[in-house]
């Protein structure tokens, strides 16, 4: 992006229910045409962060700007955003066609036009043959396209998403995953997406902003997040990883050396500064791993026995047992013979595994 | 035949014969006195012991007519009615929404005092009404009968609307704002349809009840508002019982037709969210 034009600004906003602050002193810039996505487990702060956007939450403190006005305290309807929600939220007395109708008719715009409009709008999200039918006769999928249409009928700047993926089942969110995507290149909106879902944040989003108990951990593209966690949370987090405890035995230029219980190996420390004697955690993702039935390099090489295959369809997950109490997981072809019990040497690169400072999860 | 079965058989059929006695006598009970008030409204000569009149007419409707001014009562009913509707929702439907939808302190107590005229004894509480009005020039006129009405009335409203709005799913309304509807036309374009099937119940028993409510009118009436149930009173005081039936015949239409109404429309299915074409 050459051109960053800021299109919703968060400025230092924070939010407590009670003694409890939900979002910490948040910072955020939103550019013209990115979606970006809030990623986090639930209670993280995500939904406030965009309830305050839509106006159903004012902030304690700080600001939230749009298109450079100031709409803290601008009441939701005023704030032409559109929202597209988690449980549909649709008007159950309307048919389809009333629904996506309403913003226009709210903005009274002329009849004609109108329907003209909303025929369009419903072709572009497959619905124009069932205009006529009530919510309650639509399927989940069905229903959430309504919920797109309505959010995209009056051309808003920005769309917000609420977890709109997470009542429906795998095989509909991944095609409506696609369907946001083509609308958004086609309508060029600006959008906040939240889910807990990463593999969800991990293909949609331009950006991605890892939060936990209110406070932005990371943000960066999803391919940052993934390769290169800046924090244990996000690595945890973001992707499946194996993660191996152990203690600092020696550092040289960024790399470490982490004494396990009967191995050792050695890793990259980038975020976290760590000290010889300091209890660590490793990170290292299973398709990163390799093996063989020999063993071509000492350094990170492992000898362990196959635990457990499960197969998964487009792969094969094994666990690999290593030490006493440590296994390892690992990703196979689906095709592979590999069988449990089988002796393997499996090797971690050591620019793979991510060291940091050992953190309990809670 | 095996004698377990025959066994089972018999209870079987002894259940059955215990409830259909049970639901034929509960029959009776609701509606004998309506079936003896049909039949002396339309019998003639109906004297002595015997079971049925001799012969069946209109006379006594005929009766009503000449002897009261039976199309102005009906209508002052109506008026009543009417207006104790709309005062009831007036003072209710706020009242609920902010039971039903707002935080309150005391909300407790709060429903306690809007239950209370439901809760003494109608007599007593007509009778300070009736003192009150009569200070205010309230009696003998059509408000003053449909504000006594609501004073009953009006607890039902706040127990079906709050009820009502309580089940309303907020996320919907606050899609109306994001969608750029301010307060009112969400109110208008969302609430309103969404509460419907409550505010007919609502309607219907605010109808029901001030249309046949006796004790409240007695003690409000004047010539000029003399309703249904109060002519009929009046007949009986009067000596013609057989006009009396007649009237409360023509008493029990509107309910018999909103009877029919909650039968056919008012399917557990339409209760959540929002009557078909309403």
């Amino acid at each position: 992006m050459i051109d960053k034009k800021v299109m919703i600004s968060l400025k230092n906003i924070t939010k407590k229910f009670g003694h409890a602050t939900v979002v910490n002193q948040l910072n955020l810039d939103i550019y013209e045409g990115e979606m970006l996505t809030l990623l986090g487990s639930s209670g993280c702060g995500k939904s406030t962060t965009l309830n305050m956007i839509t106006g159903s939450l004012t902030p304690d403190n700080g600001e939230i700007h749009i298109r450079g006005n100031d709409l803290t305290h601008v009441p939701s309807h005023k704030r032409e955003i559109g929202l597209v929600f988690q449980n549909f939220a649709l008007f159950p007395h309307m048919t389809v066609f009333e629904i996506v109708e309403f913003p226009l008719k709210i903005r009274k715009e002329n009849k004609k036009e109108r329907k003209v409009k909303v025929m369009e709008m419903l072709r572009l999200v497959q619905l124009d043959h069932l205009a006529e039918r009530y919510p309650r006769e639509l399927s989940g999928g069905q229903q959430q396209r309504v919920g797109l249409a309505r959010a995209l009928i009056y051309q808003p700047k920005v769309v917000l998403f609420d977890e709109p993926l997470s009542n429906l089942d795998a095989k509909l969110r991944e095609e409506l995953r696609f369907e946001i995507m083509n609308l958004k290149d086609k309508l060029k909106f600006t959008s906040i997406y939240v889910t807990h879902d990463q593999e969800e944040a991990l293909t949609l989003s331009d950006r991605i902003a890892v939060m936990k108990n209110g406070v932005i951990q990371q943000l960066g593209t999803p391919l940052e997040i993934y390769n290169e966690p800046q924090t244990p949370f996000v690595a945890d987090f973001v992707g499946i990883s194996n993660k191996i405890v152990g203690q600092c035995v020696g550092k040289d230029n960024g790399h470490a050396s982490i004494q396990m219980d009967g191995f050792q190996l050695r890793g990259l420390v980038k975020h976290d500064e760590i000290q010889n004697g300091d209890k660590v955690i490793i990170f290292i993702r299973p398709e990163d791993i390799q093996f063989g039935n020999e063993c071509s390099t000492k350094e990170n090489t492992l000898q362990g026995e196959v635990r457990n295959i499960v197969f998964s369809g487009e792969r094969k997950e094994c666990m690999v047992g290593v030490a006493e109490g440590e296994t390892i997981r690992l990703y196979m072809n689906k095709q592979s013979d590999i069988a449990i019990g089988q002796g393997l040497f499996v090797h971690l690169p050591s620019d793979s595994c991510k060291i940091f400072k050992f953190f309990a999860n809670e | 035949m095996n004698p377990i079965t025959h066994s089972i058989r018999a209870v079987r059929t002894g259940k059955k014969v215990v409830i259909y006695a049970f639901l034929l006598g509960f029959a009776l009970f609701i509606l004998s006195p309506f079936a003896v008030i049909i039949v002396s409204a339309f019998g003639e000569g109906w004297f002595g012991a015997r079971w049925l009149p001799e012969s069946w007419g209109i006379r006594w409707f005929q009766w009503a007519f000449q002897m009261t001014d039976l199309v102005q009562v009906t209508m002052n009913s109506f008026v009543i009615a009417a207006l104790t509707i709309v005062i009831s929702l007036l003072i209710g439907v706020p009242t609920a929404w902010a039971i039903g939808k707002r935080k309150l302190r005391a909300k407790e107590l709060l429903i306690a005092l809007i239950l209370l005229p439901r809760m003494i004894p109608e007599l007593t509480y007509a009778l300070g009404t009736a003192k009150i009005f009569y200070t205010l020039d309230l009696i003998n006129t059509h408000l003053g009968v449909a504000l006594a009405h609501s004073t009953i009335t009006i607890p039902y409203v706040v127990l079906i609307m709050s009820a009502t709005f309580e089940a309303l799913e907020q996320r919907v309304i606050d899609a109306g704002g994001v969608c750029g509807a301010n307060w009112f036309q969400r109110f208008l374009y969302l609430v309103i349809p969404m509460s419907m099937p409550g505010i007919l119940a609502a309607v219907i028993f605010v109808f029901v009840t001030s249309f046949n409510e006796f004790t409240l009118s007695m003690m409000t009436y004047g010539p000029q508002t003399v309703t249904l149930p109060i002519q009929t009173y009046l007949s009986i005081g009067d000596g013609y019982k057989e006009v009396a039936s007649a009237i409360s015949v023509i008493l029990l239409i509107p309910s018999i037709l909103i009877l029919g109404v909650i039968v056919k429309q008012i399917k557990p299915e339409n209760l959540s969210g929002g009557v078909k074409g309403l």
